[in-house]
This record gives C-alpha cells, structure tokens and sequence, in this order.
C-alpha cells in the first residue's frame, strides 16, 4: 500500500516573458503555502547514452478551494515547490464531489550527465 | 406563607427560594460577528495554511460551530442578553427572589459573570405601562443564580398580565472559552461541517472515539 501523509509545500504563480537576448523566461512566484496529501511518489531514472535523466511523478490531494479552482483551470500558470524542488503540473483530477482536487505533478531533472 | 411545616402546594423552606419560577426567557442580543476560533488555527486544522481564498466561507461555519458550543454547553463564548418573564402568583414573599435561568459557570464572586441590565413590571395603570425599577431595589446573588428584592414585590405590578415582572440580563464570556480542550471541540466541529457539506450520504458516518462530545461533556453543567 502506497504511503500517504501530509506536507508543506508552496504552490507558486508562473510569468512567462522574453529576456534582451530573446531568450523565454519563466518567472517562479509563490502565492500561498499549502498542505497536501502527498502520495505515489514514483522516481524514474532514464540512463541513455550521455545522460542521465530524472524524471519523477507524485500526486498532491488538496482542499478544493477557489484558488484551487483556478489552478484547476489553468494549471500551465502554476507551479508547486516540494522538498526545495520545483515541480510542474500535468494532470489534474477533481473529485466527483468538488471537495478535494489531486494535482499529478512532474518533475524533470536537467540532465546530469553520466 | 408559613415556615412551621408541610402545607399543601408549598414546597418546605421554600418560601423565599421556590426554584426557577420564571415563566419564560428569550434571547435578546447575541454576538454574530466576533471570531473566536482564529484564522490560522483553523487553516492549519484544514491544512488549507496559507490558502487563504476561502477566510469568508470559514469565519461563517466558525460562528456557526462557535453558536452550537455555546448552545450545547450552556456557556457564553462572547456576551449573550436575555429577557426573562415572571408571573406574580408565588412572588408574594419577602424579600421576593426571582432566578436566572443561565446556567454558566461563575467565574466571579462579585458578579458571577452575570450582569443586570435592567429590571422593572409592568403596572397596574388602565392602558398598563412598562416601569423600570432604580438598581438601589434589588441585587444579584451570584451564589444563588437569582436577583433579590429586599423589600418584595414592588407595589402596583399588574396582576392581570401573564408575566409582568421582567429582568434583562447579559452573560459575559466565560473563561472556558479559552481551553484548549473546548477549542479542540470547536475545530473537530468545524472539519466535520467543511468535510461534509450536504445532510446526506450514500453511507453511515462514524465517530471517531474522543469526539466533540466527549471533549465537552465534563463542561456541561447539569440542567436541572
């Protein structure tokens, strides 16, 4: 049986700009602390030929809130800080209810090389 | 009345003291605004923390929670006023002793967390009107739960009137709004109202042991 318990994390606000060099940037700006069911953590490790690629997967269970709501709605715009890394979200699975949402984030490691 | 033996209809020693002979009581003015669970024990009870797009919803089912523990334990957690009514057919005695029917700790000797506001009888005058009676009439004994009329029964009340002697008391906050244990009740409460917010569900809810209930059982006073 997977492991479930609670911890902090933040979820932040995402800015998308261009930099003077035409590079895209994105700006991370925490909005609130929360506190989540966190459950099924599942660490990938991709080994190729040059590289080694961390690319993990977890789900977060929240109080359905309006700023839930929102985040629901557009989860390109947020961003969620757990255990000092920064994790994005790719799916997002409200209860039939509206009483919780679980946010399915994922968190791409830059590569490391071998 | 005589003090010397049982007569019928009369209670023994009670010719001063005939217990809780108000007629009725209502609550005239009540605290709806004041937080007493604070925001941020609240949102880390609901682990919602820094969330705070919902604070308008919660401080609604705070007071909601908050009304239902001071109903349940018969305490004040902010100052509540009441109305109480008395008929005149066993206040003949003097001195004339009216009860309370707050039933909340004492918390003060002097005022026993009870304040008299006013108190004052319709009269006998033809149409009748509403007389207040000076504070120098009576006085409140805290030890008793009840105001005392040294003098008895103030001279043309209207015997005609169902209730015409009419005390307006305020309750204030009693201490134990601050324990620790009753504002544990209150956030058990309150997780249960956010958790579940129809009156049905497809199954039976359980309680879990060392609930509200038994948190709050040794505060609430025996009614009598």
């Amino acid at each position: 049986m997977a492991i479930k318990r609670y911890e902090n994390v933040d979820v932040n606000t995402l800015t998308f700009g261009t930099d003077a060099y035409g590079q895209y940037t994105t700006t991370i700006t925490k909005k609130f602390t929360t506190r989540p069911l966190v459950s099924d953590v599942k660490n990938s490790l991709a080994i190729t030929e040059r590289y080694r690629i961390y690319q993990d997967l977890i789900q977060f269970t929240m109080n359905y809130t309006p700023w839930m709501k929102d985040i629901v709605d557009n989860q390109n715009l947020y961003s969620i800080t757990w255990r000092s890394k920064d994790w994005r979200i790719t799916d997002v699975l409200e209860s039939n209810d509206r009483m919780s949402v679980t946010l399915m984030c994922y968190r791409s490691d830059p590569a490391t090389k071998v | 009345m005589s003090g010397s033996g049982y007569e019928l209809g009369t209670v023994a020693f009670g010719d001063t003291r005939n217990p809780f002979n108000y007629d009725k009581f209502e609550q005239i003015s009540r605290d709806l605004t004041t937080g007493w669970l604070t925001l941020d024990e609240i949102t880390n009870q609901l682990n919602l923390f820094g969330d705070e797009s919902q604070d308008a919803y919660l401080s609604g089912l705070e007071l909601a929670v908050r009304m239902h523990i001071e109903d349940y334990l018969g305490l004040s957690i902010f100052p509540t006023s009441y109305r109480v009514y008395y008929g005149t057919s066993s206040l003949y005695a003097a001195p004339m002793c009216l009860d309370l029917p707050e039933t909340s700790y004492v918390d003060n000797y002097a005022s026993g967390g009870v304040v008299i506001t006013k108190v004052g009888f319709w009269n006998g005058n033809t149409p009748s009107t509403f007389t207040t009676l000076a504070s120098s009439n009576y006085y409140y004994d805290g030890t008793g739960n009840k105001v005392i009329f040294p003098s008895g029964m103030p001279s043309n009340v209207n015997t005609n009137a169902t209730s015409p002697i009419i005390i307006e008391y305020t309750q204030n906050a009693n201490f134990l709004q601050a324990y620790p244990v009753i504002k544990q009740a209150g956030l058990l409460l309150l997780t249960h109202l956010y958790n579940n917010r129809s009156e049905t569900t497809l199954s039976k809810l359980q309680n879990i042991p060392y609930g509200v209930d038994a948190l709050l059982r040794p505060y609430k006073p025996l009614v009598m």
